[in-house]
């Protein structure tokens, strides 16, 4: 994949975001350049999740704000090294009650109910634990390691020595795609679900031919009898 | 030509020789009182790698005799002193013109060759002793015994005048104002081609120089409380920080506590006061001593407020606890300090407190302030920086005794008349800054015109022509009474800062658009246009006025901006930190909330048709929106009060540089004022629609119970 293709799906991420009503900024739309003091972040041992959550928020390090303040990040950092990553908000922790209590606040700011400041030592004062992991994809061609470091493959969590072997390289918008699709289910299903006899989704549609131009990674980095252990097709 | 006079400290009083000496440099006829001099007493102080301070009694900067800096040692000393004693004052002397050597070799127009100054640094040691001579017998300074002899020198001194920026980039190094300098100067590739850039560029390296009252306001240390007033732009955060940089400085185990109101004012603040330290000293400020913290603090960072509380040995309050502990109509801030004054026992803690945003806080944090400063109410150390005009035409100032309140004795607790009494040298206690050092005069006073509603009806005013005055006007018609034709005008001198070259983009330029995405798009061809003068991104911010379509215009910014791979750094969408409010490379988006305090080059205020034009609170959102450019003003709206705001920025465009209007009644503006703004009829319905919707929601009423927050 290259760097047009990665662009054009941050491109094609953000329209579909925006069709979700999901889309809150399009902060960058070019690759994410490396960042040092992100970097550190997130390479230091110290770092909590919530740290590095606000230390890219901090510095606008991301490509696409969501309108809950989760965000995607898009890089590669060098060639055949794609790194896609999905921030959820860790203060909201997915609970009904409290994406309510999240909104109503937002509300009552937006009506000017309460003054900026306000808003912010309220949400500070809200601050609990998500309970949406974060999750990372990458496709690292010269990192691989038969069974232990798959070429394409996600991390699951915050934690970064679980990777979950793929068979095929992802675009961005298949990554937003599932992103959306396993995390922001009411929007997918509310906006997509139509009568299309055998797949009554729009937008499950869409993934199942943005599959397509997913490539199979090839044969000497997903070797054969890899596939007698547990991959994603 | 006067001499500029800056005595920093009271210590003058004591030293008799030392204002005959001063007496004598303003008064003779001499090459120093006939050239533009600045003489300073007690300062500047330069601290060595051994940490050891050194600074001279006197120091003059002269055109014509490049600077002079003399330690006074009377005939009582040199009798009474050792030699090594003596020799160690002389030491310092020395000591301290080599550090200033070097700090004004480090500028390039000070330089004549690679270790050489295009000026002479003289130390003189003034010792009114027979003994003196052989006392300093070995000295290099030059050694000064009669008033006559110094005279003498100074002629001898005499040399080919120092050109005017020379004289100014010295004056700005001595001071400490060079350490505003911009680190990374703008690069303009093309200046042929990239007008726009090339005209900022030069704005941006004029060099930084205090203007006379911003310099007493930040050097001169006063024992008591002190006020300085001015707009938005005057310099008041700088000054703090210089103020808190220069005590720190100088009185290194006193506690300092330096306080702001906008969170994100903080990295700022605390790296102004560090940079001016570090002017003087070689390492960072020891921030056990020097307390950079917001007013009240949050969970788990320090606050003014929050830090006395632990202190007292009691919780702080968080906001939402004092929100809904405070009675109806309370400000939680004002019900959190006073419920910590009555149930706590804050102790006396800081030698000096410094408050940035004094217009933001409430009565109840002065109150607190009060209690936390140490000594006699009339020397508390309490400086508070206060913009009567930007919360923002709150039009009357709350005074000292209002803010402070009232002591045991029914006398109020702060006073400034009662603290000026015995202010020595004409210090004063009550600055106003009236130079504005952001906004171009054009921008500015539309600006005014806007805020105050000059062309269409006006919703608040200045009380008096001297209050005009303090905010850098002249009232030019001879009455200011009701019904009168009054005109006040802006001089040039105080808006110093101004864009000049030649085909440069409009400094003003307004869009009645159709639809958003007709509003948008405009903004986007223009800022289009900016880059391709050669700005950069962060150059330029966009300010939305429209809360309730705030998210919708940023994204569509945000979306249009990445169609043309443009970056953007969206405030907004960071509720969480206090995110840097520019970022190489992006522009940015904000709220009129976030954007206060904050300034671009190019600022696009978008969404002005949600402005009620009647509401002081309204036009006050456009004041500060308005004056956060440092040159190009862009303003659109969607219909509604677009057409007439952009009506009457065109007539203060026609009236430029006057503001021309009816006289109106003031009693009767406030009377309207009052019934319209808390609790206007736009705001009673909103809220009640919005009650409805929570209670639909299943949310209590007690929920939704806030301030509303308005003038």
């Amino acid at each position: 994949m290259n760097r047009q293709n990665i662009q054009s799906g941050i491109n094609k991420s953000w329209d579909l975001a925006d069709k979700l009503g999901l889309a809150a900024a399009f902060s960058n739309p070019n690759l994410l350049p490396l960042n040092t003091e992100f970097r550190d972040a997130i390479l230091s041992a110290e770092s909590t999740y919530i740290d590095v959550y606000l230390t890219a928020m901090n510095l606008s390090h991301h490509n696409i704000i969501l309108s809950d303040y989760s965000y995607f990040q898009f890089s590669m950092e060098r060639d055949g090294y794609v790194r896609y990553a999905y921030y959820p908000n860790p203060f909201i922790s997915g609970k009904e009650s409290e994406t309510k209590s999240f909104k109503k606040i937002t509300e009552l700011f937006e009506n000017e109910f309460i003054s900026h400041e306000q808003y912010l030592s309220l949400l500070d004062s809200k601050k609990s634990l998500n309970g949406k992991p974060m999750w990372r994809y990458e496709n690292a061609p010269d990192q691989r390691k038969r069974f232990f470091h798959p070429c394409s493959h996600f991390h699951i969590g915050f934690h970064s020595e679980n990777r979950w072997p793929l068979k095929r390289t992802l675009t961005p918008l298949a990554f937003s795609m599932l992103v959306f699709k396993q995390y922001y289910g009411e929007e997918w299903r509310s906006l997509g679900d139509d009568d299309d006899p055998e797949i009554s989704n729009s937008f499950e549609r869409a993934l199942i031919r943005e599959r397509q131009n997913c490539h199979v990674v090839s044969d000497d980095l997903f070797e054969k009898i890899e596939e007698q252990a547990f991959f994603f097709s | 030509m006067a001499v500029d006079i800056l005595v920093t400290t009271e210590r003058l009083q004591e030293d008799p020789l030392g204002r005959d000496l001063i007496e004598l440099l303003k008064n003779s006829e001499s090459a120093i009182s006939s050239s533009p001099s600045a003489l300073y007493y007690d300062f500047p102080v330069y601290s060595d790698y051994d940490g050891a301070d050194h600074k001279p009694d006197i120091l003059v900067l002269s055109r014509s005799c490049g600077i002079i800096a003399i330690r006074v040692i009377t005939a009582i000393q040199a009798d009474r002193d050792s030699t090594s004693s003596l020799l160690a004052v002389d030491d310092s002397l020395n000591q301290f013109c080599s550090l200033l050597i070097g700090r004004l070799l480090k500028s390039k127009i000070l330089r004549k060759s690679r270790s050489q100054l295009s000026l002479n640094v003289t130390p003189i040691i003034f010792c009114d002793s027979n003994l003196a001579d052989r006392i300093f017998d070995s000295s290099d300074s030059e050694i000064v015994s009669s008033m006559d002899s110094l005279k003498d020198l100074i002629q001898d001194l005499e040399e080919e005048p120092l050109d005017s920026e020379a004289y100014d980039e010295a004056r700005s190094v001595i001071e400490g104002a060079k350490a505003l300098t911009r680190s990374n100067k703008r690069l303009v590739e093309n200046p042929e081609l990239q007008r726009a850039a090339s005209a900022l560029a030069e704005l941006e390296s004029e060099i930084a120089n205090f203007d006379q009252k911003q310099r007493a306001a930040a050097l001169i240390t006063i024992n008591g409380p002190q006020r300085i007033r001015g707009l938005a732009g005057s310099g008041k955060t700088i000054i703090l920080a210089m103020k808190a940089a220069h005590l720190h400085m100088n009185r290194p185990n006193d506690k300092i506590l330096l306080t702001f109101y906008t969170k994100s004012l903080k990295s700022s603040i605390k790296n102004l006061v560090t940079k001016f330290y570090r002017h003087y000293k070689e390492v960072d400020p020891d921030w056990n001593n020097i307390h950079i913290v917001h007013g009240w603090g949050g969970n788990n960072t320090s606050g003014a407020y929050s830090d006395a509380c632990l202190r007292a040995g009691r919780t702080p309050l968080t906001f939402s606890t004092a929100r809904s502990a405070a009675p109806n109509g309370v400000d939680p801030f004002e019900f959190a300090c006073q419920d910590l004054m009555q149930k706590g026992d804050p102790e006396e803690y800081y030698d000096h407190i410094l408050i940035d945003e004094g217009q933001d806080f409430p009565a109840a944090f002065y109150e607190l302030s009060f209690r936390l400063a140490k000594g006699h109410r009339d020397k508390k150390n309490i400086v508070w920086a206060y913009d009567d005009l930007q919360n923002i035409m709150k039009v009357r100032m709350r005074s000292a005794a209002e803010l402070f309140g009232i002591d045991h004795d029914g006398e109020p607790r702060i006073s400034l008349e009662r603290a000026a009494i015995g202010l020595p040298f004409k210090f004063t206690n009550d600055t106003v800054l009236s130079k504005c050092y952001r906004n171009q005069r054009e921008v500015l006073i539309t600006a005014h015109a806007l805020g105050f509603g000059i062309y269409s009806n006006i919703v608040q005013l200045l009380e008096s022509a001297d209050h005009w005055k303090d905010v850098g006007y002249e009232v030019t018609s001879p009455n200011y009474y009701a019904n009168a034709e009054v005109e006040v005008v802006r001089p040039a001198e105080n808006s110093p800062v101004s864009l000049s070259g030649e085909k440069l983009p409009e400094l003003i330029e307004q869009y009645n658009a159709q639809s958003m995405d007709d509003e948008t798009d405009w903004v986007i061809a223009s800022i289009s246009d900016f880059l391709k003068q050669g700005l950069n991104p962060e150059d330029i911010m966009i300010v939305a006025l429209d809360d309730r379509h705030m998210k919708g215009y940023f994204k569509e910014l945000s979306s249009k901006l990445a169609n043309l791979g443009i970056a953007s750094n969206n405030i907004h969408a960071d509720p969480y930190s206090d995110p840097p409010f520019t970022i190489p490379n992006k522009v940015t988006l904000s709220t009129i909330y976030r954007a206060k305090g904050n300034e671009a080059a190019v600022v696009f205020v978008i969404g002005v048709d949600a402005i009620s034009l009647k509401t002081r609170g309204d036009r006050n959102k456009l004041f500060t929106a308005l004056t956060r450019t440092k040159a190009w003003l862009r303003v659109s709206g969607m219909q509604g009060s677009t057409s007439q705001i952009i009506k009457e920025m065109s007539e203060a465009e026609q009236n430029f540089p006057a503001l021309r209007f009816t006289m109106p009644d003031l009693s009767k503006l406030d009377m309207i004022q009052r019934d319209l703004s808390k609790r206007s009829i736009k705001a009673k319905k909103l809220r009640a629609e919005y009650l409805e919707s929570l209670r639909r929601e299943g949310l209590s009423e007690e929920d939704a119970d806030l301030d509303y927050d308005d003038e």
